[in-house]
């Protein structure tokens, strides 16, 4: 199956507009998550792309064919995709066996076959031999598991997975992160995932397009998203991160000096229309800095990083998490190694490396 | 830190919460053992005894006697197809109403509403007016107008018997089936479509077998409300002498009244309304699917495109024939001078003036059911919430048994509930019986299971942290009930009022048994002056108690919204996260 | 008591009433502790509207409110005998058709012996002599029938019997109509309980009572009521309908009404001034125009109607049909399953 292509697909509710002039490219046998928090329109979007509702303005299409247009839709019934909810969505009157192969017995399917199928698609999720269960007899992972086998056994060319895990409790949702990873790349079927856990879009994803009230704020591999990103709301909402207030000392091109928190100016890439004099936010990730307990000990200049003192620290066991004061009070978060020895109070200096900040216009 | 602020609590509100406890379980079951276990104790002595013997005569007797062998099967057959015909038309109108694009829904939901509300001896009346064989306005339509005699109907029959009961118990199911319907998960269905099955597929084999319980259940109270109705089985059945078990028990009170045999027939009546509501126990136990989970999507509307104009035209027919039918007729006949004449030279108020100025039982027996049925829904209620109560909020041993014991009389009869009392009054040296307090009882302990189950949701909606907090803050048991949990209940209180209010103010099959002159109600008036012969005066009174009931009604609904939103807004404390 | 002697006798006693009348002194009635006790409880199957008038009448007339209680025969007693059994009285008077009932309430000792006022134009056939009951109006029951509809007119009580008469014949229920209990009683006796099995092959309807009758008939749902009761005929008669009553050659029925009072009722002196005002002129005068054969002999008949000396009447035996009136209701039942 081609890819699928969304096109200035818009969503409204009344009032609302949940979706708002969207754009996306989805290739064939990626795994894209849409992120973002609740509200943001990550499952108006899905639900688009499933069909069971139609887009206001916009078109959805898959390969040649357009499946979603303000006048017509095709339905979900047509459209060749799987799907699971993240409620899992499994029939409590029909057993495991009964569940899975409900899709095939729509498709007619000979009824050796059948059981040939459902048994491999169990085996696959690593249910082997539960067929006879009822649904109300399964735990939360094994039911996850039993509604991804329903979807799969049909051998979608698209799956579209809406927060499956935020049903499951925190170990076994790491592990089933994995085993769905697992899956896609064993079976090549594109992944279209919606979920608000950052750290579960990083995982899982080939590419991530994180979405804020209705519109798409950035989209690329993780990477991309975490080190550069696009704009305040990505930035604040995937991962940790300072905001530190600054101002542009000297602008050329695009890089300048900026003086961060109070400290002397650093050089920095900055943002296109950044002038001499603007205010910024500086946008730093906490394990990106460097803390040095003797600031006298470094030499002066750009690379001495910025003077602070101590204001509180956490000893989280595989890290130190602190929190610094800067020169102009702005508070920020670093992440230091738990063997170093910090007291509140203590003058530190923060140094990190220029292109690891990331700078706004405020 | 709870366990050391219960121990540093102020002591004697402490002790003061626990006889305060205690009272109330007394208090209810005190009451619930006159109202419904005494009785019911008479009524198994009284089957089995005879001179202060025991004996099996009675019960040879009701099962041997053809007689009664016959009531038995008329009532079972009665029962069966008026369950089926509520199937029949409540289901489709559920799931028009609740799951489609069906055009005018409000007015299909009104229709059903306005059929339940409707007492079923003025549908009877009135259907008898259209359908009895010769003289039946219809059949004299199809006979003389259209020519065709072969299309004739009737209504004396035990077809005519269904079709006067099915307007009263086909609510039932439609209001089980929406409710089911409105509560299945959007995504049960989405998750059929998307993997290929097209919406009929999807409705028949996953919608259809998660409603299904609910329907089922709805069949089988439809079942048990509809062998119980004393007054259509009367009017309709007697004379087509189609016998049923509450007309033989009824017939069994002429003097010398036969009070072993009427209990031995009404222990039978009993078992077999048990036995149907045990079933629905069950079913609804073992296939109970859990409802809307996790977020909970409302699923969409299926558009039927033109059909949806067939199914609106269903509705219509419904409407037709259980609502405009009944009270036209009945007004038209209210209307006549006497009927059979030529009706538009005939036209008067006559009735209504006879009925409303010089019929000296009419405004006693407004009187009477008014009282009757508001005091009876008070008490109703208040019992309900008080054992209710007992249940949810506190731990005592007994309160499981409390609870059984006042859904006893779901599973009687009106009629059986009218004999038990008698046997237990009769013998009590108090002059109870004949007066207004016995129907008062009668009504109180019908609808205790109502009273209780409408106290339950309600208390239900109120969070027990909502109390625990005032109560941690010092408050006592009553200071709280009354500032917290009153307040936020009294909404769904209210609406139990009005489940119980409506049908006691049409109650007749123990009334009919328990009243006297001087306690007279509407239902018992209607049905003498029906029993009389005077087809019009009925007919006018009978309009004069439906425009009653709907002003109690409206009346009732408007002083309880005001009240409820007016303390629900002042009482409800901030909730968040 | 046992009516042997045909309606003939009641016409030479009804002239012999003047040399009665100058030897009777009747009991009083405390007009003043009546009103004192401000109402009196009626329990009757008069129908509904002439009940509803004479009540109001009595009101106009003395000011006492009158709690009307009405019913079908049967529905009365059966209310009135449970309510004693529940050592309640909450009746004053009784008014039914049923004088085997009245009979037996005698012999239980539960009337008041009373004889107000023109006791002595009632004749005797029709009261009690101490004054335990006395007719307040005369049931006159034949074959009713609608004349414009082509339906062959019987004779004798055993004419309808013949199949010409198939689906077009209605009866009331003893088991609710007292009046209908006697007839049954009566002609079961004479002619054999065979004569109901036959109206029964003739698809005969039946109904609770007579006002039920006369409804099936006016209606056209019916056209020959096999025992109908001429109130009723002449109400819907004048009313403007086709009936008429047949006084069959082998006996039509007068059935009496009594009236009685409850001995230790709770109105005792309003009861009895409700009593001596059901055989006064207002309420028997009223009668006639009811269509009703009022008790007092010196009263005349419904206009257009025979009077009373002119229409065989055929005796029954209350005290037999009242101990049998159980297994009567029980026999007619089965035949009528």
């Amino acid at each position: 199956m081609a890819g699928i292509e969304i096109e200035g697909v818009t969503k409204r509710f009344g009032a609302t507009t949940a979706v708002r002039d969207l754009s996306l490219a989805i290739r064939d046998r990626e795994f894209v998550t849409l992120l973002g928090p609740s509200g943001c329109g990550k499952t108006t979007l899905l639900r688009l792309i499933a069909g069971f509702t139609a887009p206001d303005a916009g078109v959805i299409r898959v390969g040649a064919a357009t499946l979603s247009s303000p006048a017509a839709v095709v339905a979900p019934e047509r459209r060749g995709m799987g799907m699971v909810f993240q409620s899992y969505a499994l029939w409590p009157h029909r057993s495991v066996r009964q569940n899975v192969a409900f899709g095939l017995e729509v498709r007619k399917v000979r009824r050796g076959e059948i059981a040939a199928r459902v048994a491999r698609v169990l085996e696959l999720v690593g249910l082997p031999g539960l067929e006879r269960r009822y649904p109300a007899e399964l735990s939360g992972g094994q039911q996850q598991r039993v509604a991804l086998a329903r979807s799969l056994v049909v051998e979608p060319g698209i799956l579209l997975l809406d927060e499956p895990l935020s049903n499951l409790d925190a170990g076994l949702r790491e592990r089933m992160r994995w085993e769905l990873k697992d899956v896609q790349r064993r079976t090549g079927i594109t992944f279209v995932y919606v979920t608000h856990d950052q750290a579960e879009a990083m995982t899982l994803s080939d590419r991530v397009a994180v979405m804020h009230e209705g519109a798409l704020r950035q989209y690329g591999p993780p990477r991309e998203v975490y080190g550069r990103p696009a704009d305040r709301t990505v930035a604040d909402f995937v991962g940790r991160v300072n905001l530190i207030p600054g101002r542009v000392v000297r602008a050329s091109g695009e890089v300048g000096l900026v003086a961060v928190g109070g400290g002397p100016p650093l050089a920095l890439a900055l943002p296109p229309g950044a002038a001499e004099g603007q205010a910024v936010q500086v946008a730093i990730r906490p394990e990106s800095f460097e803390l040095v307990g003797r600031p006298d000990a470094l030499a002066p200049g750009p690379d001495a990083g910025l003077p602070g003192k101590v204001a509180d620290v956490a000893f989280l066991g595989s890290a130190l998490d602190c929190y610094v004061t800067l020169a102009d009070g702005s508070r920020v978060r670093v992440q230091a190694h738990p063997a170093v020895t910090l007291e509140v109070g203590q003058p530190v200096a923060l140094r990190f490396d220029g292109r690891a900040a990331t700078v706004f216009l405020s | 830190m709870a366990v050391a602020a219960a121990s540093s609590g102020p002591g004697p509100s402490r002790g003061g919460a626990v006889r305060a406890e205690g009272v109330a379980l007394a208090v209810a079951a005190l009451a619930l053992t006159v109202l419904v276990v005494l009785p019911l104790a008479f009524l198994l002595w009284g089957s089995v005894s005879a001179e202060g013997r025991l004996t099996l005569d009675h019960f040879a007797e009701a099962l041997g006697s053809r007689l009664y062998v016959q009531a038995l099967r008329n009532s079972l057959v009665l029962g069966l197809w008026t369950a089926a015909l509520s199937v029949a038309i409540g289901v489709p109108l559920a799931w028009a109403v609740s799951r489609t694009n069906t055009p005018a829904r409000r007015f299909v939901h009104l229709t059903v509403i306005v059929s339940y509300v409707t007492p079923p001896y003025l549908t009877a009346i009135a259907f008898v007016n259209l359908l009895s064989p010769n003289a039946g306005l219809i059949n004299r339509f199809t006979r003389d107008v259209l020519g065709m005699p072969a299309l004739t109907f009737d209504v004396f029959s035990m077809a005519g018997l269904v079709l006067v009961t099915v307007p009263h118990a086909f609510p039932f199911v439609y209001l089980l089936a929406a409710s089911a319907f409105e509560s299945v998960d959007a995504s049960m269905e989405e998750s059929a479509q998307i993997l290929g099955a097209s919406p009929w597929r999807t409705a028949r084999t996953v919608t259809g077998p998660l409603v299904a319980p609910a329907i089922l259940s709805g069949a089988l109270i439809a079942f048990v409300n509809a062998i119980a109705l004393f007054g259509s089985q009367a009017i309709v059945g007697l004379p087509g002498r189609v016998f049923t078990l509450p007309t033989r028990i009824y017939a069994l009170f002429d003097y010398p009244p036969q009070h072993g045999l009427a209990c031995a027939l009404s222990l039978l009546f009993v078992g077999i309304t048990v036995a149907a509501l045990y079933l629905q126990r069950r079913y609804l136990a073992r296939r109970s699917y859990g409802t809307i989970g996790g977020k909970g999507n409302r699923p969409q509307r299926v558009d039927l495109g033109p059909a949806r104009w067939g199914v609106l035209a269903f509705g219509a027919v419904v409407f037709l024939v259980a609502v405009v039918a009944p009270y036209l007729t009945l007004l038209a006949v209210s209307v006549s001078t006497s009927w059979g004449l030529a009706f538009w030279e005939n036209l008067t108020l006559r009735h209504y003036r006879f009925v409303l100025l010089e019929y000296d039982v009419t405004r006693r027996a407004i009187g009477n059911s008014l009282i009757l049925a508001g005091a009876a829904a008070t008490l109703a209620m208040g019992l309900g919430s008080l054992v209710s109560w007992i249940d949810l909020r506190t731990q005592h041993r007994g309160r499981k048994l409390l609870d059984y014991a006042s859904l006893i009389p779901l599973g009687l009869p009106g009629i059986v509930v009218a004999v038990a009392l008698i046997q237990f009054w009769l013998r009590v040296p108090l002059p109870i019986y004949g007066t207004l307090l016995i129907i008062l009882l009668a009504y109180t302990g019908r609808y205790v299971p109502l009273g209780v189950r409408s106290a339950s949701a309600a208390f239900h909606q109120v969070d027990p942290s909502l109390e625990e907090s005032a109560r941690v803050t010092g408050a006592g048991w009553f200071r709280t009930f009354r500032a917290v949990t009153l307040p936020l209940a009294r909404p769904g209180l209210l609406a139990g009022w009005l489940l119980v209010f409506v049908p006691a103010i049409q109650e007749l099959s123990a009334s009919i048994l328990l009243f006297s002159s001087e306690s007279i109600t509407l239902a018992v008036a209607v049905y003498n002056l029906y029993e009389t012969g005077a087809l019009e005066p009925v007919a006018a009174l009978a309009i004069v108690t439906m425009v009653i009931i709907t002003a109690a009604v409206a009346l009732a609904t408007r002083l309880g919204r005001i009240g409820a939103r007016g303390l629900s807004a002042a009482g409800r404390t901030p909730v968040g996260p | 008591m046992n009516w042997t002697r045909p309606a003939a006798a009641v016409l030479v006693l009804a002239l012999a009433v003047p040399a009665w009348a100058h030897a009777f002194a009747p009991d009083p009635v405390d007009l003043a502790a009546a009103r004192r006790e401000g109402s009196v409880t009626w329990y009757t199957s008069t129908p509904i509207a002439t009940a509803q008038k004479i009540a109001s009448a009595f009101q106009a007339e003395t000011g006492i409110r009158v709690e009307l209680f009405r019913s079908g025969g049967s529905a009365v007693l059966r209310r009135f005998l449970q309510e004693l059994d529940a050592r309640r009285v909450v009746a004053d008077v009784l008014t039914i058709s049923d004088p085997a009932a009245a009979g037996m309430l005698v012999r239980r000792e539960l009337l008041v012996p009373f004889r107000p006022r023109h006791f002595d134009r009632i004749p005797d056939e029709v009261k009690d002599p101490r004054g335990h009951h006395i007719a307040q109006r005369l049931n006159l029951v034949g074959i009713v029938m609608r004349t414009d509809r082509g339906a062959p007119i019987p004779r004798n009580w055993t004419d309808l019997a013949d199949p010409a008469y198939k689906g077009l014949m209605v009866m009331p229920d003893p088991s609710y109509t007292a009046i209908q209990l006697m007839v049954v009683g009566t002609l079961s006796r004479r002619y054999g309980w065979d004569f109901y099995q036959k109206l029964r092959a003739n698809q005969i309807m039946i109904v609770q009572g007579h006002q039920q009758v006369s409804e099936t008939l006016t209606r056209g749902e019916r056209l020959v009521a096999a025992e109908g009761l001429d109130q009723h005929t002449w109400l819907d008669r004048k009313a403007g309908h086709k009936v008429q009553t047949v006084f069959p050659a082998d006996g039509a029925f007068a059935i009496p009404a009594p009236t009685a009072i409850i001995k230790g009722s709770p109105h005792p002196n309003a009861a009895r001034a409700l009593a001596e005002f059901m055989i006064g002129d207002t309420v028997q005068k009223l009668f006639p125009g009811e269509g009703v054969y009022a008790a007092r002999s010196d009263v005349e008949p419904p206009p257009g109607n025979p009077p009373l000396g002119q229409i065989k009447l055929m005796p029954v035996d209350y005290d037999q049909i009242e101990k049998e009136s159980r297994a009567l209701k029980a026999r007619f039942n089965e035949i009528y399953q």
